[in-house]
């Protein structure tokens, strides 16, 4: 309790000494902690693009299809799962889906597309599809129209095709039939070429069903949850209860199993970044604590003159140093919070944009999480506490008459 | 005398339209003219049946000489009404939902017609064997008193997946009972069986054809329900304008 209320004591005898000590192990804790924030919340910015534009945060199969998308690797959307999917209340949304490719003609143009067939209402509430809108009307909007299909941009430059214009589709039914229909062009999706949604045709499941010869049969379920993180759980926990319908649920971790690998290395490269910083905020510190404590070596000659014991003066210091490390990171804690709330809202730009595992990527974010802000905390006060060894050593064992003498 | 002059005609010419007709032109082309005359007209199920789907087709079939046909289809309800049309080596489709007539590319010619177990290429070469294989009559391996063998090795200007075709033969009345497909390595890879022989339009013929593609575990039953071998149709019924008519 002594050591305690002498080691405060001491912080406030040299006010500037201990505040410009502190602004350093604050500085660093804040730089440290930011830095945190960055890395995870691009991540986190990057998984949420991922599962919002397209993937949903789980997806359930027919056994294999993942491995192998076939026509053929469909199943029926059964009621009894209908109702387990909407009473389910860690799920928020989920949508059914089709996927095919067909030949599309229009007048002597034709071009081969990707097909994705979407439940326009529930496919909203799980992806940001109706904001891919750039001309033209949503599926839901054109109720009037029949077979409907949003156009991606690039099919739209390639087949010149114009809002309101009849295309052909040509395909293979999943009963072994030519599949063959007209779609009327009601929108067309993605801003340039460049963009994903660009090279697809997105139809009403209704539509396509009929076009494919499917019936009731899907080839797709993607469901949103409260979080992304809550994906694996939630997939295990659906797989449990589907085992026996021979479905395979499987969280955005496996089904983007080339995205999510990409991150995986790309962090582990990160770690090197943060190892950098973690040894200038090591480096900082132990300045600091040095600057703290070699300064004062006469003044701890004097004690050791006096009569105090060397394991007094070593047990001060490490308090010390450890107490002024602790406050400048509770100061530093609401820097540290309030910066990375500010980037989780107002992320920086990135021009020109980047891809990362075929997800664009326009801005990075950071993000406020206990990780981001305790292990920054935990760290600072660590190093303070191990760095203060060397000093506290070296004065406790200090001959006073030298000690005083190199002042 | 009459029966010395009926048994010299019996001796002298029988013998002679036996040859012809077991020869192996003889035989290949008994088995190219079965289902035609100068034309006919049928009407045939179309069964497939694969791991994934099960599917009954009903069409009409129009022929004329070796060269032309015309599919068109009756049932299901959504393909009601899809042509073919074959002249020569040539084919097209006619979808009428999209009213578009496609000619078949040489590229898909090894592609499945209609999602059965023939391919395009076996509906335009169905009555070429004699002109595309050079055929031989061999001993047939399990039962050569009943049936003959042909063995048919692509020319070497023939354009074909195929390795060899076997065909046996029904000696007793020279229908077809069986023909195998094997690739370029001597596999098995088609087995199609002719059955339900039975009088049909005044001719014999085997009212049932099984197609099996072997890899695929798939097959394609062929059922003639009618069929009539001196049609009246139009002269231009084997044209694109007749192909476009709903």
């Amino acid at each position: 309790m002594l050591t305690l209320r002498l080691a405060f004591r001491n912080l406030l005898r040299h006010k500037s000494r201990s505040l410009l000590c502190g602004l350093s192990m604050m500085g660093t804790y804040v730089l440290f902690s930011i830095s945190l924030g960055f890395s995870d919340g691009s991540y986190g910015s990057l998984i949420r693009m991922l599962t919002d534009t397209h993937s949903g945060h789980v997806q359930i199969h027919s056994q294999g299809y993942l491995e192998r998308p076939s026509l053929f690797r469909n199943f029926i959307l059964y009621p009894a799962l209908k109702n387990q999917l909407t009473a389910d209340p860690e799920i928020k949304a989920w949508t059914a889906r089709v996927f095919s490719a067909a030949l599309i003609f229009r007048e002597n143009k034709s071009t081969i597309a990707r097909l994705m067939a979407i439940d326009p209402e529930q496919e909203a509430q799980v992806t940001t599809i109706r904001e891919k809108v750039q001309d033209g009307e949503y599926l839901s909007e054109a109720a009037d129209v029949t077979n409907p299909i949003l156009l991606g941009r690039h099919l739209q430059k390639l087949l010149q095709a114009k809002l309101g214009e009849t295309l052909i589709f040509i395909g293979q039914g999943a009963d072994g039939s030519i599949a063959n229909d007209l779609f009327t062009v009601v929108g067309i999706v993605g801003k340039s070429s460049a963009d994903a949604e660009s090279r697809m045709i997105y139809m009403t499941l209704e539509s396509a069903q009929e076009f494919l010869s499917l019936g009731e049969r899907i080839h797709e379920i993607a469901l949103r949850l409260e979080n992304y993180s809550e994906a694996r759980r939630q997939a295990a926990y659906l797989q449990n209860y589907l085992k026996a319908k021979e479905l395979d649920v499987q969280p955005w971790q496996v089904v983007e199993e080339q995205f999510y690998k990409a991150m995986l290395a790309d962090q582990q490269g990160n770690w090197i970044t943060q190892a950098v910083i973690m040894l200038i905020v090591g480096l900082v510190v132990l300045i600091t604590v040095l600057m703290n404590t070699f300064e004062r070596r006469h003044e701890y000659g004097l004690l050791l003159a006096l009569g105090t014991s060397p394991g007094f003066i070593f047990r001060s210091i490490i308090v010390e140093m450890t107490m002024l490390s602790g406050l400048s990171v509770i100061v530093g804690l609401f820097f540290s919070s309030g910066l990375n709330w500010y980037f989780s809202i107002n992320g920086i730009a990135i021009e020109p944009p980047m891809e990362y595992g075929g997800v664009i990527f326009s801005a990075i974010s950071s993000e406020v999480s206990l990780f981001v802000i305790f292990v920054p905390a935990v760290f600072t006060i660590g190093v303070a506490f191990l760095v203060a060894f060397f000093p506290a050593i070296k004065s406790a064992r200090a001959v006073p008459i030298e000690a005083m003498r190199e002042n | 005398m009459k029966q010395i002059f009926g048994i010299a005609i019996f001796v002298f010419v029988f013998p002679f339209s036996v040859l012809a007709e077991t020869s192996v032109e003889g035989l290949l082309d008994k088995v190219d003219r079965l289902y035609r005359s100068d034309s006919s007209h049928a009407t045939m199920e179309m069964k497939i049946v694969t791991e994934n789907w099960e599917r009954t087709t009903v069409m009409e079939v129009w022929s004329r000489g070796m060269n032309d046909t015309l599919i068109k289809i009756l049932s299901p309800r959504k393909d009601k009404g899809i042509k073919t049309l074959k002249l020569g080596n040539q084919m097209w489709n006619y979808f009428p939902k999209i009213n578009k007539v496609l000619k078949v590319p040489p590229s898909m010619m090894m592609n499945s017609w209609m999602g059965s177990d023939f391919t395009n290429d076996d509906l335009v070469k169905e009555n070429t064997l004699a002109e595309d294989y050079h055929a031989k009559l061999e001993e047939h391996p399990s039962d050569p008193n009943q049936f003959y063998f042909i063995v048919l090795r692509p020319k070497n200007e023939t354009v074909t997946v195929w390795g060899k075709i076997s065909i046996s033969i029904r000696r007793q009345d020279f229908m077809p009972v069986e023909q195998i497909y094997y690739n370029e390595d001597g596999e098995k890879k088609r087995v199609m069986e002719f059955s339900g022989i039975q009088q049909m339009g005044g001719k014999m013929i085997p009212a049932v054809m099984e197609m099996r593609t072997l890899n695929k575990n798939s097959r394609t039953l062929i059922r003639y329900k009618s069929i009539d071998f001196k049609p009246v149709f139009s002269k231009n019924i084997f044209s694109f304008s007749q192909l476009r008519r709903k």
